[in-house]
């Protein structure tokens, strides 16, 4: 008769997966989390499965190290468990993994870890994808039947993602409805890389329909904060409101989009409608009040991402506006200061005409600095370093701007210069 | 994702056919009573009624090879019960007298009984 059976063996692993249980989701969840009942009578397998993967030994070896060792001198998630990635997974140890990180990443979420739960979810998007691109989910189908049923893999998956995708789009939308202090900004941008962890990590046959349903969730935010933004636009008279009136509008929708990483469509909308209030501010000759200044500060922040998008062909015909955002924000600065916004506004928008206008006197401010040391200068050849300087200092201004209304007085002044020294104009080609 | 797995809240083994699986929760509601047996005849309604659900809860389930089945240690751990605590409240309080051996001044020559310090042994 034989002594050892499948129920010793049974008895044996159930023993030894209590034991292991506990210092996995240690590391896993950097001591944050202990395994409850329901784990354990779930995951007695999984220390079974782990032992049987390529990386069984360094997965033997660490317990070991991890049992004996007290909490302080266990390495961390980070030195470990790449290595047991490396070495690999059984496709049933990463069926359990699969489904456990999602549920770690749950509870990690109730308890506000935002870190950890992004770690687990990207995790289990691995593993996931892992199981997709194996044969494992396939051989399991035809096993439960599921190839008869009709049923595929790849479809059931998207099918049971399609809940949590619509209950973690509707939580979004619940906390885009809070404003000021009570936005949870923190769980804003979990759900939004979410989103963008399904989508980047599954396989190119899934990953049309994760990506579909992260431009979905985008899009949704942003009509959400555009029509919150319109509404509140709208009750504010312009003519009359103050900067605490307007400035929170424009700070809400501002920190919203920074916690959803700035998605395209939010950008534009916001960027528009600050656009459309300073000009209107300007009209009503109210520029020079602080709520200006402060509309401009919560726009500054978007511009970046707006040139970004601008740069990979994502937002098309957005230029002027990101520029407009770019020469209200120089106009508060004084002479050289100016300058970097400028030559900002007009890399993304080259015929912009206030931030061609503002450079062109800001070169012919070179241009007079050069001058005033040409007319001083001594001998010719200072003179004449001077001179070109200023010529093309000049040439620059007229070519951004042929209207700038001082050209004539200075074209007049280097003709002077040039007299003065004996020197013609042409002579500076070359210099 | 995230719902309650009826594969895995009756430890069962999710590639059970729909046959296993109503003999093993017939076993199980024999012993039920109540609402346990409401819970039994829901949970059989979700994995046996309609045959996408129960491939769809299979496939959210954990494996249970039969080399992991762990019942048996809960069934032990059941019976055996847990271990005292050394941090027994109701632990008596030693005084002086019970650890210095008085010489026995009785008139009466009878022995005092000797305390049984261990449960007896219970298999013989």
């Amino acid at each position: 008769m034989q002594w050892w059976s499948t129920p010793h063996q049974a008895l044996l692993n159930a023993l030894e997966a209590d034991a292991a249980l506990p210092f996995l989701f240690s590391l896993l969840t950097d001591g944050t989390l202990k395994p409850q009942p329901s784990d354990i009578a779930r995951l007695r397998d999984w220390p079974v499965a782990l032992r049987e993967s390529p990386c069984g030994p360094a997965f033997e070896s660490w317990l070991n190290h991890a049992s004996a060792a007290p909490l302080a001198h266990r390495p961390g998630f980070a030195a470990v468990w790449p290595d047991f990635a490396a070495a690999g997974f059984s496709d049933r140890a990463v069926h359990h993994q699969a489904l456990l990180f999602v549920r770690l990443a749950d509870r990690l979420l109730d308890a506000r870890h935002f870190d950890l739960a992004e770690r687990l979810t990207t995790l289990a998007a691995e593993a996931w994808n892992h199981l997709l691109r194996s044969d494992y989910l396939e051989e399991l189908f035809r096993k439960l039947g599921g190839i008869e049923a009709g049923l595929h893999p790849r479809e059931t998956l998207s099918h049971l993602l399609d809940a949590d995708f619509d209950a973690r789009l509707e939580d979004t939308r619940a906390l885009l409805r809070t404003r000021g202090h009570d936005l949870d900004r923190d769980q804003l941008r979990f759900n939004a890389r979410w989103f963008a962890i399904w989508a980047t990590t599954q396989d190119d046959q899934q990953q049309t329909a994760f990506v579909s349903r992260r431009v979905q969730f985008e899009t949704a935010c942003s009509l959400q904060i555009a029509q919150d933004l319109d509404d509140r636009l709208t009750a504010l008279e312009l003519t009359r409101a103050q900067a605490n009136d307007l400035t929170p509008v424009f700070s809400d929708a501002r920190l919203r989009l920074e916690a959803l990483d700035f998605p395209a469509a939010g950008v534009e909308e916001v960027v528009a409608r600050a656009i459309d209030t300073l000009w209107t501010l300007r009209r009503l000759k109210r520029d020079d009040e602080p709520l200006f200044s402060q509309v401009v500060d919560e726009a500054m922040p978007l511009v970046p991402a707006l040139e970004r998008q601008i740069a990979a062909g994502t937002s098309v015909g957005q230029n002027a506006r990101c520029a407009d955002i770019l020469v209200f924000r120089a106009e508060r600065e004084r002479g050289e200061k100016r300058r970097p916004f400028l030559e900002r506004a007009l890399n993304i928008a080259p015929k912009h005409r206030n931030a061609s206008m503002l450079l062109s006197y800001l070169h012919l401010h070179d241009a007079n600095l050069a001058l005033v040391r040409a007319e001083t200068a001594i001998t010719v050849k200072a003179a004449r370093k001077a001179l070109s300087e200023a010529q093309n200092q000049i040439g620059r201004a007229r070519t951004l701007f042929s209207e700038n209304i001082d050209l004539p007085a200075y074209d007049e002044r280097f003709l002077k210069a040039c007299f003065k020294h004996g020197l013609q104009p042409h002579d500076f080609h070359d210099t | 994702m995230t719902r309650e797995n009826p594969f895995d809240v009756l430890e069962v083994d999710p590639q059970s056919s729909s046959r296993d699986l109503t003999r093993r929760l017939k076993k199980l509601a024999e012993r039920a009573t109540g609402d346990e047996r409401t819970r039994l005849q829901a949970l059989w309604e979700q994995v046996t009624l309609h045959e996408a659900d129960r491939i769809r809860w299979a496939l959210l389930a954990h494996p249970r090879p039969d080399a992991a089945d762990g019942r048996g240690i809960d069934l032990l751990r059941q019976a055996i019960g847990p271990a005292t605590s050394r941090l027994n409240a109701n632990a008596p309080e030693l005084t002086i007298d019970d650890v210095i051996c008085w010489p026995d001044e009785s008139p009466s020559s009878e022995k005092q009984p000797v305390v049984e310090l261990r449960p007896p042994f219970p298999w013989t």
